[in-house]
């Protein structure tokens, strides 16, 4: 076999569009293998893991293109077809038609414009900033933004009276159309404001199955209700959805004192404030305190005369063999949080790298420990897509714990709906038998990757499938309650 | 109550920007590249010329 390497400095692409150029390589004939990434200090670790050794002294800013064929010629091809689809790429943007400086004089007077960002965090200072002179509201995707920043743009943003979504915003719902990650539901009445991008879409994809609709799921950023940022955005959601038939805000870890100025704007309507993984129920006015996604849903199906969804189904006596371990791979870092408190409450303690409770933190030998891991935090993305993007490598940690034989049961997520890839199996099919594996699915029968398709397709590789997260993990954890260990 | 036509101006992937065209959102794709990396001995000169 035969390594050849590229170098190209000075020209930006995307991660998702070097992952789809990678794809595209590997597709190639004589190629075995492909990685075209740019040149981070994690990204030539991932070669090196992968077999390649890429060339000393690359630049960071770098793009490096890996190929493995079996004949020099294929190898060479396959270099230039990676540029061919580079050049391409930098067509098409020198094609697109405007700026960020004419967005102000393309705003129409009935238009709700949106700047949505998805550029690297270090510059969505300078372009939220030029959006919000603008006049338009910012959804900002990247993460990796500064505290001070955030608090800056979102003062500024008030005070014009412009949300600011984000940073760290993954969902976001406006005239039924999704930003970023976000599934098909219906239109209707209930207004959501979440902190938690999966939250937001399991709390939409459960009340669409209750039969309720969205009016706007507006998606505040990880770090809006903290002390530091006081809720700016969520306040100002809060504010806009107040003649909803029924309010829900979805957070983690709440400030106190923020959380109570939410709770108090909130209280004189039907609603539910979520803080994910809390225990104990309160009701404060009209406003029921959860720390669980179902039991909001129940609640609000509840209080506007609908029909309860069925109760989560009890596992029958598994003999799990003498296996004792429990794997959670998510790509939805809500449904990991909720699925770490839903099992410590049925008596699994589980560590996690993105973890509930911070006695439970993930140590770097985990491998004898039951654990739960957000497979989209920053350690597992740097330089790569997230895995609702490119699920392959979430899959094939599924698909290498499912061969130990202390392992009894796998728990998964799997995130439907527009921003998510076609193909969200990708790779499970080599799943070994033995742990028991449990799947939720947060979609709906109108998402691009088609509701039904994927229920089929894990249930082909032997998957119990549950419709609700918080349902799947609540049957993991009944089942481990049989483990030894 | 949020209102108007929702128009969409993406800047950044193209991934989302796809992803918002597929769902027939009246979306503008901003033509944006990082601005170049200034080396720190240029940095320097150019922020004690802005003090001046």
């Amino acid at each position: 076999m035969i390594q050849r390497y590229d170098e190209v400095e000075g020209r930006y692409i995307d991660s998702v569009l070097l992952m789809q150029i990678t794809r595209d390589l590997e597709k190639e004939k004589g190629v075995s293998k492909a990685a075209v990434m740019t040149g981070s200090r994690a990204n030539l670790e991932v070669m090196r893991n992968i077999g390649f050794e890429p060339p000393s002294g690359v630049k960071d800013t770098s793009v490096i293109i890996a190929v493995e064929a079996d004949s020099d010629e294929a190898a060479k091809a396959a270099i230039d077809k990676a540029f061919d689809l580079m050049d391409r790429r930098t067509q098409e943007a020198s094609a697109a038609s405007m700026t960020l400086d004419d967005v102000g004089t393309a705003i129409g007077k009935s238009d709700l414009p949106v700047v949505f960002i998805s550029t690297p965090g270090e510059h969505v200072k300078e372009v939220a900033s030029k959006a919000l002179d603008a006049g338009a509201h910012v959804h900002i995707f990247s993460s990796n933004v500064p505290l001070e920043t955030e608090v800056m743009l979102k003062r500024k943003g008030h005070e014009k009276g412009l949300l600011v979504m984000g940073p760290d915003a993954g969902t976001t719902i406006l005239n039924g159309k999704g930003l970023g990650f976000a599934n098909a539901v219906r239109r209707g009445d209930v207004g959501i404001v979440g902190s938690s991008g999966t939250g937001i879409q399991e709390l939409s994809v459960l009340l669409h199955k209750g039969g309720l609709g969205v009016s706007a799921a507006i998606g505040v950023g990880s770090a809006d209700l903290s002390a530091e940022i006081d809720g700016i955005t969520t306040k100002d959601a809060v504010a806009i959805l107040k003649d909803s038939r029924y309010l829900f805000v979805i957070a983690k870890k709440p400030d106190e004192k923020v959380r109570r100025e939410i709770v108090d704007m909130m209280k004189d309507i039907p609603s539910s404030f979520i803080s994910l993984g809390e225990s104990g129920e309160a009701t404060t006015g009209k406003t029921y305190q959860t720390g669980y996604i179902d039991d909001a849903v129940a609640h609000a199906l509840r209080e506007l005369g609908m029909k309860p969804f069925p109760a989560a189904q009890k596992p029958p006596r598994a003999d799990l063999n003498g296996r004792r371990l429990l794997r959670g791979f998510f790509v939805g870092g809500s449904i990991c949080y909720q699925a770490q408190a839903i099992l410590a409450r049925k008596g699994t303690k589980v560590h996690s790298n993105a973890p509930a409770d911070k006695a439970y933190t993930l140590p770097p030998d985990w491998k004898d420990l039951s654990v739960c891991i957000d497979t989209g935090a920053e350690e597992y993305v740097v330089g790569k897509p997230h895995p609702m993007i490119d699920p392959k490598a979430r899959n094939a940690m599924v698909v290498e714990e499912s061969k130990r034989p202390e392992v009894a049961v796998i728990l998964i997520d799997v995130v439907l709906g527009f921003g998510s890839a076609q193909d969200l199996l990708e790779g499970l099919e080599g799943l070994a038998k033995g742990p028991i594996i449990i799947a939720s699915i947060c979609g709906t029968d109108d998402d691009k990757q088609g509701y039904a398709k994927v229920r089929a397709g894990l249930e082909k590789i032997g998957a119990l499938v549950f419709d609700s997260a918080g349902q799947a993990a609540e049957y993991a954890g009944d089942l481990m309650k049989g483990a030894s260990g | 109550m949020i209102t108007g036509t929702l128009k969409v101006f993406s800047v950044g992937t193209d991934w989302f920007f796809n992803e918002l065209q597929a769902q027939e959102i009246d979306v503008v794709k901003i033509d944006w590249v990082p601005p170049p990396e200034i080396p720190e001995d240029i940095q320097g000169i150019l922020s004690s010329l802005k003090k001046r």
